[in-house]
């Protein structure tokens, strides 16, 4: 049972960390707040189930399909908020976000129906066993993917002339614009990218169980309570909270009503906040 | 920065200003008197009444985030959880324990300020989105934790509220109907008005409008600015819990979805659509709001999109509300008359 | 002759407070162009318009052609990419990465405008920076930020570099070897705008200079004839010397 529970845990975590890592290089690099991101990683799932059901392309292709058209939605509400994002208006970027989110939700609704769904994914068949532990196909491709994600974001930000924009935009826009740096289109990547990193977490995590139009809340608040629990913009620490956040919630699921996974999560990131309200792996 | 503050002071009431303080008082009467008297000038039906009931409700609930949104600058995205405490609060003790409405009301007040102590401590020394994300969390994850908590009523929520009885002259005022409780309705939002126009004239409101201004030119004159945030939020809470109270009332039940996001954009909006820092703002915007959704309603997942899509043009079009978009109008017309 | 910079009839506002009042201004190729004035006086105001930069929100109005186009709507980014790069007053470098990144996050623009300097190029002009090209710039002295700041400026392969201040806060000595050094490169065939509240130090290496009082240009002229110019001397060298 311990062995069943890491294992789910594992891909647990690492549907987190897919789901945050956008949000990592949003929040700590461009100082972005995206309350859409639940919605966008729900957009996500359903353009991928909706690909396969309706014109019975594999679930490879679909994927594929969801993380464009998300990346074009995530276009749209970047350039929508583009003269916000350069004033760095904090608080009305999280307001409109959080509208915008409000709108996918209902949209999506109209659109997909109220049903409950499940994405057809071959991997989702393929049962593996590790000793007394059961996973799929599915589990292994996630923690793949989020091992890749990670690695390829710290790749970028720390070696190359994207990722150094990247951090010269976050630390002062104004001054990026005097090293030539275009910081409008800089934000629009780094959005886009987090777009596409909660639409790859809907679409290879939602073959796990039903999706619900309505989902998105609960993944905003993981998302960032990885976020805010690893300190801001710390990628490494983003890894190993999420990874720890699935155990956590894998093994509370196991002794306690798995309902209050995230709520003793919540209390114990309002523990951390008091001790520590700079994260947990931040170095000052 | 003091001469920035007047100038807004100004802007904010310009017409009041110049009228002597015993004709403001005699204007406000008249103006809460034709309040009382709209739901009968509007033909006085039963689906009137209802309106301009939850009209009050919403209202106060939005005023509790205006207080926070408008004059400290802060995004508390937790106030479902006081609307929610707060009708709870009164269901479960009416219901269950037969308690009566002003205890039921003072038991709402101690458990959502409790809540906002809670919060505002815990996200006292955070960064100033941290604290709109752990009240968002806060109020989603109460979502489920209430949804799955048979004690709370789990997803059902708690039934069979029993009717609003308040002690008066000589017996009990009973609130059968909602033309009943309006002018119950009606005197929680006067009194919440004047509650919240004592906080703008307020120390601690000029504080945490100074604090909002510009944080760190307070911090240096003094002001303490995150005590501030504490202090104003946790004076927010009761507001919103209120507002939960009548509508525990209004409904005769509570469930879930009190604490779902559609009231969290519903009181954002009334605040940011008429534009923030407008003493009667909340007001303008849950009646125009309630009345979408009780007189032209759309169905609930256009209602939804309605909702969002105000919320999200006003900001991106005229981020100063229903007002700005007048003054620019003014100004216009100001302009091509020279 | 046509300048390579020409600023005509530039009016600033910050809100209802005019800082510019119609400056006009050239700069000639290779040439090196001061300007001088008293504290709040608007250079910093007038140099940020020149570049289409503010840290503030001004409203800028008049016309800034470089090289016979018409900059005055470009965004910063845009003029900076068309070589008309500005070093600003105060922070002028990333703090949160090292020198060689700060360096290397500049990519000279594909059709370089002025000359190229490649970061070796750089370290050539301040060879000080050689040994602390790891070091994050948060640890760097004032100086060594300033040297920075106008390394990366030459990265951009700038036609027009304009300095606002860059001896602010150095020694003495600093200050004659950054000007020196800007002087350096100005006979290499730069043209540079300078901001320089030692005029005394500016009149050793302009060419021209002009004072500006209370948003307006009062006095202009030579260097020559500036250092003979009585208004000059009496409010900037008499006594306060250097
Ligand atoms: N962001 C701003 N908002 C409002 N007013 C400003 C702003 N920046 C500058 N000013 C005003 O514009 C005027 C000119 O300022 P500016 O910084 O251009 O002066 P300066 O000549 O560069 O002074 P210094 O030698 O101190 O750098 C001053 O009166 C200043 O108060
Ligand atoms: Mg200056």
């Amino acid at each position: 049972m311990i062995l069943a529970a890491l294992v789910n845990g594992l891909a647990l975590g690492a549907g987190y960390a897919l789901l945050a890592v956008g949000w990592t290089v949003l929040l700590g690099a461009a100082r972005l707040v995206n309350f859409a991101h639940g919605q966008l990683y729900m957009i996500g799932a359903f353009v991928t189930w909706f690909v396969i059901s309706r014109f019975g392309l594999p679930y490879g292709i679909a994927v594929p399909v969801a993380l464009v058209v998300v990346a074009l939605l995530g276009v749209v509400l970047q350039l929508l908020m583009t003269r916000m994002t350069l004033d760095q208006n904090i608080v009305n970027l999280m307001l409109v976000t959080l509208a915008f989110g409000y709108l996918l939700q209902g949209g999506a609704a109209l659109l997909f129906g109220g049903d409950p769904q499940t994405i057809d994914s071959p991997l989702q068949q393929q049962d593996l066993a590790l000793g007394a532990a059961r996973f799929t196909g599915q589990d292994v491709l996630i923690v793949v993917l989020a091992l890749a994600f990670y690695a390829l974001t710290f790749v970028v930000l720390g070696r190359t002339d994207l990722g150094r924009m990247v951090r010269g935009v976050a630390e002062d826009p104004k001054l990026a614009q005097l090293y030539g740096i275009n910081a409008a289109r800089v934000y629009l990547a780094v959005f886009v990218f987090a777009a596409v990193c909660a639409a790859l977490a809907g679409a290879v995590v939602g073959p796990r169980s039903p999706i619900l139009t309505s989902m998105g809340f609960e993944e905003v608040i993981i998302t960032f309570l990885v976020v805010v629990l690893a300190g801001v913009g710390n990628l490494v620490g983003g890894l190993v909270v999420a990874i720890g956040l699935g155990l956590f919630t894998a093994f509370f699921g196991t002794f306690f009503p798995p309902a209050y996974s995230t709520a003793a999560a919540f209390v114990v990131l309002l523990a951390v906040l008091v001790v520590r309200p700079q994260g947990l792996a931040a170095r000052r | 920065m003091t001469a920035d503050l007047a100038t807004r002071e100004t802007t904010g009431a310009p017409a009041a200003r110049r009228v002597p303080t015993p004709l403001r008082a005699l204007l406000w009467v008249v103006l809460v008197a034709l309040a009382y008297l709209l739901p009968t000038l509007l033909g006085g039906s039963d689906r009137i009444y209802t309106t301009v009931v939850l009209v009050a409700i919403f209202a106060i609930m939005s005023y509790g985030v205006d207080v926070v949104l408008s004059y400290l600058g802060e995004v508390s995205l937790g106030h479902t959880l006081f609307w929610a405490a707060g009708a709870y609060t009164t269901a479960i003790l009416a219901v269950r324990s037969g308690w009566s409405p002003i205890p039921a009301l003072l038991a709402s007040v101690v458990v959502t300020v409790v809540l906002a102590l809670l919060l505002g401590l815990a996200t006292l020394r955070t960064r100033e989105f941290v604290f709109s994300l752990v009240t968002y969390a806060a109020a989603i994850i109460g979502l489920t934790v209430v949804q799955n908590t048979t004690a709370l009523g789990g997803s059902d929520g708690v039934v069979g509220v029993p009717l609003l009885e308040l002690p008066a002259f000589g017996g009990t005022y009973v609130a059968r109907t909602n033309a009943e409780l309006w002018p119950i309705a009606l005197v929680c939002l006067v009194l919440v008005v004047l509650l919240v126009s004592r906080f703008r004239r307020s120390r601690l409101g000029t504080t945490a409008l100074m604090a909002q201004m510009n944080g760190e030119l307070s911090t240096a004159m003094g002001v303490d600015v995150r005590r501030t945030r504490v202090l104003v939020f946790v004076l927010s809470a009761p507001i919103t819990a209120l507002a939960g109270w009548l509508y525990a009332y209004q409904r005769s039940y509570v469930s879930p979805d009190l604490l779902s996001p559609t009231f969290l954009l519903f009181m954002l909006t009334a605040v940011i659509l008429p534009g923030r820092r407008l003493l009667l703002g909340p007001l303008v915007g849950a009646a125009l709001l309630t009345s979408q959704q009780q007189l032209a309603s759309l169905g609930g997942d256009a209602d939804k999109i309605v909702l969002g899509g105000v919320l999200a043009v006003v900001l991106l079009a005229s981020p100063t509300g229903l007002v700005g978009i007048w003054h620019a109008l003014v100004r216009r017309v100001r302009g091509s008359r020279r | 002759m046509s300048a390579l910079l020409d600023v005509a009839d530039l009016r600033v506002r910050y809100g209802h407070s005019l800082a510019v009042h119609g400056v006009s201004l050239r700069v000639g190729g290779g040439e090196l162009v001061a300007v001088a004035g008293a504290n709040g006086a608007g250079k910093s105001t007038l140099v940020d318009a020149v570049a289409g930069w503010s840290r503030g929100r001004p409203t800028v109005t008049g016309s800034v052609v470089l090289a016979g186009r018409d900059v005055g709507r470009l965004a910063a980014h845009r003029r900076a990419k068309l070589g008309l790069v500005l070093v600003p007053e105060g922070k002028g470098v990333f703090d949160g990465m090292t020198v060689r990144e700060n360096l290397q996050v500049v990519r000279p623009p594909r059709e370089a405008a002025g000359r190229p300097y490649s970061v070796d190029d750089v370290l050539d002009v301040f060879p000080r920076l050689r040994e602390r090209i790891a070091a994050h710039c948060s640890t760097l002295s004032g100086g060594e930020r300033q040297m920075v700041a106008i390394g990366r400026a030459l990265r951009a392969a700038p036609r027009l570099l304009i300095l606002d201040e860059p001896s602010v806060g150095l020694a003495p000595r600093l200050v004659v070897e950054v000007l020196t050094h800007i002087r350096d490169l100005v006979d290499d065939g730069l043209s540079v705008l300078l901001v320089e509240q030692n005029v005394r130090a500016a009149l050793e290496v302009a060419d021209r200079l002009h004072l500006l009082d209370q948003g307006r240009i009062v006095a202009s002229g030579t260097a020559a004839q500036m250092r003979e110019d009585t208004r000059v001397a009496q409010a900037y060298l008499g006594g306060l010397g250097s």
